[in-house]
């Protein structure tokens, strides 16, 4: 959790200020290749899907995402090489099994460029509990707390998923640094009413994933953009290379992540 | 009785002696001697000076005797010899006479309709002066450091104006007496309490109140200065139930005490806080406390001297019940000096002494609030630094036409040890990932731990100063000037405008301190009621930190892994043209400038920030207006109202977007290649001072004022994002004022 976006939640509050949407004309983008590649074990089952979704960039105010349909995936894991098949809509998948301590390897070919990157399966903690807390910046607000337990290995990272009945799903991500070996907890709030369900879902990732989630995040909130208390925006990385010209990178990241889950139902008060 | 004389255009002073005589050389001239008193009217006096003159003065009755002589050298005189130049100054009655947002008078905002000095835009703390960052800037009270500027995140200066006497800002040819800052320094001097009489004056305004109460303590020897002022919106907030408040206050203090003619002590201190709660699950405080000593020592006509010493601290403390931590850093320092003018005759008089500071800074410190928080009790590595500085300078007339003044300033900054410092191999905490093409932190091999009073690193710096001025004729000269300013602190700040919780880092082993160039060339021409003055500056600065990306600034105890070491560069035209008589005063104010910064990879491999290319920093406007004008009407009505217009400030669009997770993200490619839209608002207020308070001891007067007359909805960002319930993506424009009327009642008795 970083200190700043914190400050930056509190901000708005203090502010005498108003939001207009404006007309600004943006540049025509550049089409670059995005790869958002991820396989969730889901518990401690043997295996699972990798889901592959390639797709452009496009200008700015366009509705669409641009599907890429045209690839050629391949997955490499203990020397076997298998073809991720397309499915639909830029989207490809294949099942795969679960192995601890094991480097899987996915190149996609596109228009002559062949991009890959590794990945190994980052393990996480399931949920131990969710509970309801008064602590919230609003009285209007339900606000829960959804505990988990860090192992006492120093630089675990997490990446948290919250979804509940009528709202939009929640991101968030962190590592250990603040809480190693402790039991600590993921906070919510929001306006929810008696019998609204709402579901944590904690996943295990690596230190870069957890690095270019964060700037993700971060640029995808309306903070980027000329706020000055915002951090100033820029290209993502991710950890895919191009072997063919390392110069034009594709943008997204492969990686595999075990989650656990937990639903909790606002009680009738 | 200690009584001081100040030149207002150089802001320098002197003492007068018990019996209330005081002498100085003036080159032959006409001068007007402005004569004040803190309280009392004001009274001019025209002298024609072509030999040595006695002046007697004495004041009317109902001044009674004189508290304080300000004589203002005719602009002519000093504006054209000095070789200072660069320098802006304001006086308590430019403050009053600036209208500004929420009708508070305000010195930052007052600051920045001055040629080369600007801020972020509405709503954002700091300055930027000469294309300068604002952690570049030393704020000087009474000759302590003020670490923070602004209240409420920049809505409000830290200062109560009605305490302030007087503004210097040295934007270029910097005297050898100041360094540690390298585009500017800004000297603020306290009032001095009245030593006849006691005064009270305050006002009562829609977002804060303020008093402020002086006089003497023992008569014609001991006066004091206390004014307090606190922001007050949040008790309607609580009278509403809302258990959400958010306030400032402040407390001026001031006393001084003559012992002789010869000696004088002062002691300045002011304490400020901010107070952020919400719903008791966010409290957050943060805020200076400063406190200086001045001994002024006149040990002959020839030679004085100054002993200062101050002692500094600001500290930033959140509570964040929500989330379950405590959290607080700052930085501490602590101040010794003493400063000597020594006239050695007509044409040369020198400026030397000596300065020492010590540094302690908390980089941050983190414990759960609550026991089921779990959070480990994190306790980042203090750093300590030590600071030394000698100079000499050296005013000198050269015939009738040249004036030099040039002298040297001798720095080292010493870090001391610390209880615990990480080492990488090769020393290098930064390395560069050329398949993902990204930097990431270098794993830490071990820690070194160090003793206290130990050095454990020296930066020594000689830095030149020279500037020179010459007369073209009675009413025109030309001057030149060069500097050359080391800052040893860095503030750790990701952002256009500073924050409340940014960090102060020390140079060190893995952090090289700033070192600026700065070259300027100036033209004075005087009239009798207007003066012009235009400037041309280019500055560079190196070792200019930047940030790699996602760089986590907060609870950060090994900085170094995130930072990479930069330059920045400035040039620039500025223009003030004055109207100074008459019943319509004010000011144009013009600047041409260009401000950037660049971060190369180390290695060519390496992609540096922004692919290493030269952009814009945050605060880059290519043109910056302020027009101000004042009209005195008549004794009851006094109108002012300024314009200011600027370009748009750089910012960052998106060529693009992508979708991932299900959000959109914006894809972003040149840092600060476009422009926010222009940035302009039109300002009025009205003061008035009805008739019945000319014969009687209590003053008072209301201000009425309307910022952004014609309701300009000025950008202070424009943010990307998909609409809730369209789920169309759009650019949403935040803007903090819109057309914002205020009133204000003003007393003094």
């Amino acid at each position: 959790m970083s200190l700043k976006n914190i400050l930056l939640i509190a901000l708005p509050l203090l502010f005498i200020s108003c939001e207009d949407v404006v007309d600004l004309e943006l540049p025509k983008a550049k089409q670059e290749l995005v790869i958002e590649a991820n396989a969730i074990q889901y518990a401690n089952k043997a295996s699972g899907t990798l889901r592959v979704k390639l797709s452009l960039t496009n200008n700015f105010y366009d509705e669409l995402t641009i599907p890429v349909n045209n690839a050629d995936i391949i997955l490499q894991v203990n020397n076997s090489a298998q073809k991720v098949p397309f499915k639909n809509d830029g989207l490809y998948s294949l099942p795969i099994s679960f192995y601890e301590n094991t480097e899987y390897e996915l190149t996609v070919n596109y228009k002559e460029q062949t991009y890959s990157a590794r990945t190994k399966l980052f393990k996480t903690v399931p949920i131990d509990s969710i509970q309801l807390t008064e602590r919230s910046f609003s009285d209007d607000n339900s606000a829960l707390n959804a505990f988990f337990t860090d192992p006492d290995t120093a630089g675990d990272c997490y990446l948290f998923l919250t979804s509940a009945t009528n709202q939009l799903n929640e991101v968030s991500v962190t590592d250990d640094e603040l809480f190693n070996g402790n039991t600590t907890a993921v906070f919510y709030s929001e306006e929810l009413k008696p019998k609204d369900t709402v579901t944590f879902k904690i996943q295990g990732i690596s230190q870069d994933y957890k690095r270019f989630l964060n700037i993700l995040l971060q640029q995808s909130n309306s903070g980027a953009g000329g706020n000055p208390f915002s951090s100033p925006p820029s290209k993502i990385n991710g950890n895919f290379v191009n072997q063919d010209n390392p110069e034009k990178r594709a943008l997204g990241f492969f990686s595999i992540s075990q989650e656990y889950e937990l639903d909790f139902i606002i009680p009738n008060e | 009785m200690g009584v001081n004389i100040r030149s207002e255009n150089t802001s320098k002073g002197d003492v007068t002696d018990f019996d209330g005589k005081f002498s100085f050389s003036l080159p032959e001239g006409n001068y007007k001697l402005e004569i004040s008193c803190l309280g009392f009217e004001t009274k001019y006096l025209d002298i024609n000076l072509n030999q040595s003159i006695n002046l007697n003065i004495e004041l009317k009755e109902n001044t009674q005797e004189l508290g304080e002589i300000v004589i203002t050298q005719d602009v002519r005189q000093s504006k054209l010899e000095q070789a200072q130049m660069s320098v802006n100054s304001l006086q308590a009655k430019d403050l009053e006479s600036i209208p500004v947002v929420l009708g508070e008078k305000d010195f930052l905002k007052s600051l920045i309709l001055l040629p080369g000095v600007s801020n972020t835009g509405e709503g954002a703390g700091g300055f930027n002066v000469r294309g300068g960052a604002a952690d570049q800037n030393l704020v000087l009270l009474d000759g302590a450091t003020l670490y923070n500027d602004s209240h409420l995140f920049g809505f409000f200066s830290v200062l109560q104006p009605d305490a302030i006497q007087s503004l210097t800002l040295y934007k270029g040819g910097i005297p050898s007496k100041f360094g540690n800052r390298v585009s500017s320094i800004l000297n603020i001097e306290q009032k001095e309490g009245n030593f006849k009489t006691l005064q009270t004056e305050g006002s009562l305004g829609l977002v804060s109140s303020k008093i402020l109460i002086n006089g003497p303590i023992k008569k014609d020897k001991t006066s004091f200065l206390i004014g307090g002022r606190s922001s007050y919106a949040h008790l309607f907030l609580k009278l509403a139930d809302n258990p959400n408040s958010a306030y400032f206050y402040d407390i001026n203090a001031q006393l001084t005490h003559i012992f002789n003619t010869r000696h004088q002590l002062s002691i300045s201190s002011y304490f400020g806080r901010d107070v952020f709660n919400i719903n008791n699950s966010f409290k957050n405080i943060f805020g200076n406390s400063v406190i200086s000593l001045n001994l002024l020592s006149t040990w002959s006509d020839a030679f004085k001297g100054n002993l200062r010493t101050f002692f500094s601290d600001y500290v930033y403390d959140l509570n964040l019940d929500v989330i379950g931590f405590n959290y607080k850093n700052g930085i501490t320092e602590f101040g010794l000096g003493y400063d000597l003018t020594h006239r050695l005759n007509e044409n040369i008089s020198l400026e030397y002494g000596l300065q020492s500071n010590y540094y302690r800074f908390n980089p941050g410190f983190l414990e759960a609030s609550r026991p089921d928080a779990g959070f480990n009790t994190t306790d980042l590595v203090n750093k300590y630094a030590w600071q030394n500085a000698i100079y000499l300078s050296s005013k000198q007339k050269i015939g009738k036409k040249l004036t030099l003044e040039y002298g040297a300033r001798l720095n080292t900054f010493h870090r001391l040890g610390q209880d615990q410092v990480a080492l990488y191999a090769n020393s290098n905490p930064l390395l560069f990932n050329e398949d993902f093409g990204i930097y990431e932190e270098a794993p830490i091999e071990a820690y070194q731990k160090q003793k206290r009073n130990e050095i454990v690193k020296s930066f020594f710096h000689l830095e030149p100063r020279f500037s020179a001025s010459y007369r073209l004729s009675e009413t025109k000269s030309v001057k030149v000037s060069y500097q050359r300013i080391n800052q040893h602190l860095h503030l750790i700040s990701n952002n256009d405008a500073p924050t409340p919780l940014d960090i102060w880092a020390p140079s060190g082993r893995y952090l090289k301190p700033q070192k600026s160039d700065q070259w300027a060339v100036g033209y004075v021409k005087l009239w009798d009621n207007y003066s012009l003055e235009t400037e041309l500056f280019y500055k560079q600065v190196k070792n200019r930190v930047d940030y790699i990306d996602g760089a986590n600034l907060i609870i950060n105890d090994q900085i170094e892994r995130v930072i990479l070491p930069g330059e920045a560069r400035s040039y620039g035209w500025e223009l003030l043209f004055k109207k100074t008589k008459g019943k319509w005063q004010g000011w144009v104010a013009y600047t041409l400038s260009k401000s950037e910064q660049r971060t190369p990879g180390r290695t060519p491999t390496e992609t540096g920030v922004n692919n290493g290319k030269w952009y814009n920093t945050g605060w880059d406007k290519t043109h910056d207006l302020s027009l101000v004008a004042n009209y005195n009407h008549n004794e009851r009505w006094k109108f002012n109202a300024s314009f200011v217009y600027q370009t748009g400030r750089p910012t960052t669009y998106p060529t693009g977007k992508y979708e991932y997770l299900g959000l959109l993200v914006p894809n972003y490619d040149t840092r600060n290649a476009n422009r926010l839209p222009d940035f302009h608002h039109l300002d009025f207020s009205a003061t008035l001072t009805p008739k019945k308070n000319r014969d009687r001891a209590f003053k008072s007067s209301w201000v009425f004022s309307i910022y952004n007359i014609y309701g300009r909805k000025n950008a202070a960002n424009i943010s990307f994002r998909e609409n809730e319930d369209s789920g169309r993506n759009e650019a949403v424009q935040l803007s903090i004022f819109g057309i914002v009327p205020a009133i204000a009642y003003q007393f003094k008795f």
